[in-house]
């Protein structure tokens, strides 16, 4: 019996994957999810007193010797608890939670965040009122406290754009432009995840969220702007990622390398993690990524380049992780 | 007496014929030797057996366009290579080793008549069990078996100074892996649309070729038979020898710069994911020199990454060329081939 007990509360461990600040709906950081959480709670208390209710009523009932209730007063339980009362509850809950469904209005001064959902990655365009967009990948910041709203598209297949504690799912879809409006209210490093089928590295599609209070945000939006800075970090590194063709497919600002096709590389030594949120940011992951990324990511667009040798690939990498 | 046949009989019996066999075989009287060769019936027996079998699989598995006459000249180099050995060619009598075999390799001058070009494709593609015949060495170049089919079928009545003009001849002294026969002296191929030009091209990569048809890394059974032979000092000397040769690198040709080819050359396609061929196959990049190479072979090569339609991309080479070549679109393969070379070839 002790055993299992052991094993019924071993087994429920995996509820506490839930307590987690970076990614939970339970922990936000923002206006929305903490609206998400409060309707969570109330519903869930609610329910809880319901249901504890009807347990109760049931086992009342079912002890109650018979004759106990005349016909015309069932009936009349009926007509109230069966009735009155679950419309009247549900409509007070509908009226509690529509004002919650109310879009968070949105000015013409408040930053845009254009978020485009590819196979298996996030393109980023940040755009203030005022100056060129500024792009980059797989890693969003913004301000504390101020609003800002997600422009959300994809370039091939349904995607879904889910930050729990910010705020909840916006369907990413091909041809189509949603609005997510939403505001930080803690500052932190927190994490967001594709919420709908991709395809193969569906799971491995992440997002690192990095909200900051709004004065280190404004310097480093605009910081962003102009081309990457650090590009001799590695002088080798430089050479090869132009002689290899990277450039085909990324970006890096103020170099030949200017192609839209793959993740903006400008600022890539910034990022914490590489791939969309699956791999620390170290040289020997950036160079094994570039030589076999199906390894790490099934199904993902990039080409292996095994013709590279160790000694380049990471050369390559070093260049890249300079990039800040 | 009569003997009367129960269950219990019949079973005994054919388990009592099981271990006879079994014994015969274990004894080793049964007399492999090929020098006695096989009884009038038994030669028969297992001719008609392979001519059934022939029939019946490429009647069911070949392509619809199992010849291609276009190659002859890297098919009758292969065929001189590999299999002039046992078959013999025009004006070449097969080696008397080779013909000591059971069975011996047909002469395919009188042969070849007697099988369609499907099956030609099929016996070529898959080689003969207990016959000393093989497969073709690599099983994903349908291309060159299909020249080869073409080659055989033209071998009744090929003369051997046909034969001979076809198979090109080394050039002494020089030739240190018998290159010419096929690429010529120029290395421009001599005309044949599947054979690349090598001339101009980088030498570093006429050598990692060799090294990869030699490892088998890279998959032509052509290339493979010579490239093995060759010592690693010879890949060095011929593939320098051959890039100093003139050939690619000429621009391609200035009328087509508006065209949708010279766009996915220069920009690629962004709303197919496909980047520009010219950011790395371009000067002073350690891409292969595409410009000015032959438009078929382009193609060629093109198609062979791709790989069969039927079969979903994850489950193909994820390499660089084969993930690129996958994403043109298949209506813009030859205009780009044919941009690609040039207004030469």
């Amino acid at each position: 019996m002790r055993g299992e007990k052991f094993i019924a509360i071993m087994g429920l461990c995996w509820l506490l994957a839930g307590c987690n600040r970076h990614q939970s709906t339970l922990a936000p950081f923002g206006a929305d999810a903490e609206a998400i959480r409060h309707l969570f709670i109330v519903m869930l208390v609610g329910a809880v007193g319901i249901a504890g209710f009807v347990a109760w009523l049931m086992r009342r009932a079912v002890r109650a010797p018979v004759g106990e209730m005349t016909h015309r007063k069932g009936m009349r339980l009926v007509l109230w608890l069966g009735g009155i009362v679950p419309t009247v509850v549900l409509l007070g809950l509908l009226a509690y939670s529509l004002p919650y469904m109310r879009p968070r209005p949105v000015a013409p001064a408040d930053l845009r965040i254009a978020v485009d959902g590819e196979q298996f990655w996030w393109r980023v365009a940040y755009r203030a009122a005022d100056g060129a967009p500024v792009l980059s990948a797989n890693e969003i910041r913004i301000p504390v406290g101020r609003t800002v709203a997600f422009r959300l598209t994809a370039g091939d297949v349904v995607h879904s754009f889910w930050i729990p504690g910010l705020a909840g799912k916006m369907d990413m879809i091909p041809g189509r432009t949603n609005t997510l409006v939403v505001r930080a209210d803690r500052s932190g490093r927190y994490r967001g995840q594709c919420a709908e089928f991709c395809g193969l590295s569906h799971a491995l599609m992440a997002l690192d969220v990095v909200a900051m209070e709004p004065a280190a945000f404004d310097a480093w939006l605009e910081g962003q702007r102009g081309p990457a800075r650090g590009a001799v970090a590695d002088v080798a590194g430089a050479r090869l990622f132009a002689a290899q063709g990277c450039g085909g497919c990324h970006a890096v600002r103020g170099t030949a390398a200017a192609s839209r096709i793959g993740p903006d590389l400008s600022r890539f030594g910034q990022r914490a993690t590489l791939a969309a949120g699956i791999l620390p940011m170290t040289t020997a992951n950036v160079a094994g990524f570039i030589r076999h990324p199906q390894a790490t990511k099934p199904g993902v667009r990039m080409p292996a380049f095994p013709q590279l040798s160790d000694a380049e690939a990471m050369a390559i990498a070093r260049y890249l992780e300079g990039l800040k | 007496m009569t003997i009367r046949i129960t269950w219990a009989r019949a079973v005994a019996a054919l388990l009592g014929l099981l271990v006879a066999g079994l014994l015969f075989a274990w004894s080793g009287v049964m007399n492999i030797a090929a020098s006695s060769g096989h009884w009038p019936i038994t030669d028969w027996f297992l001719h008609w057996t392979m001519r059934n079998s022939v029939r019946t699989h490429a009647a069911f598995s070949g392509p619809s366009d199992p010849a291609d006459a276009s190659g002859l000249i890297s098919a009758a180099g292969h065929f001189a290579n590999a299999c002039a050995m046992c078959h013999g060619a025009p004006g070449v009598k097969p080696a008397p080793v080779m013909q000591a075999a059971t069975p011996p390799a047909p002469n395919l001058a009188v042969n070849a008549r007697e099988w369609t070009d499907k099956q030609l494709f099929w016996i070529l593609q898959h080689g003969v069990k207990y016959t000393g015949m093989p497969a073709w060495a690599v099983q994903d170049r349908k291309d060159e078996v299909r020249r080869m089919v073409a080659f055989v079928r033209r071998l009744p009545g090929m003369t051997p100074a046909q034969y001979r003009a076809l198979v090109g001849e080394p050039t002494p002294g020089t030739d240190l892996g018998a290159c010419t026969g096929c690429h010529g002296q120029d290395g421009q191929g001599r005309g044949s649309p599947d054979i690349p030009v090598l001339g101009g091209q980088h030498p570093a990569y006429l050598l990692a070729a060799l090294q990869g048809y030699a490892s088998g890394r890279r998959s032509s059974a052509v290339m493979q038979q010579v490239a093995m032979r060759m010592q690693p000092a010879e890949m060095v000397a011929d593939a320098r020898r051959f890039a100093a040769m003139p050939g690619l690198g000429s621009a391609p040709t200035a009328g087509g710069a508006a065209t949708s080819a010279a766009r996915i050359v220069t920009q690629g396609l962004p709303a197919r994911q496909l980047p520009a061929c010219a950011s790395c196959h371009a000067p002073g990049k350690p891409y292969p020199v595409i410009a000015g190479q032959r438009a078929a072979y382009i193609a060629q090569r093109l198609r062979q990454w791709r790989g069969d339609e039927t079969v979903v991309d994850a489950r193909k080479s994820h390499a660089t060329m084969p993930v690129i070549a996958r994403r043109i679109p298949e209506e813009m393969i030859d205009p780009l081939a044919r941009y690609l070379a040039g207004s030469t070839r």
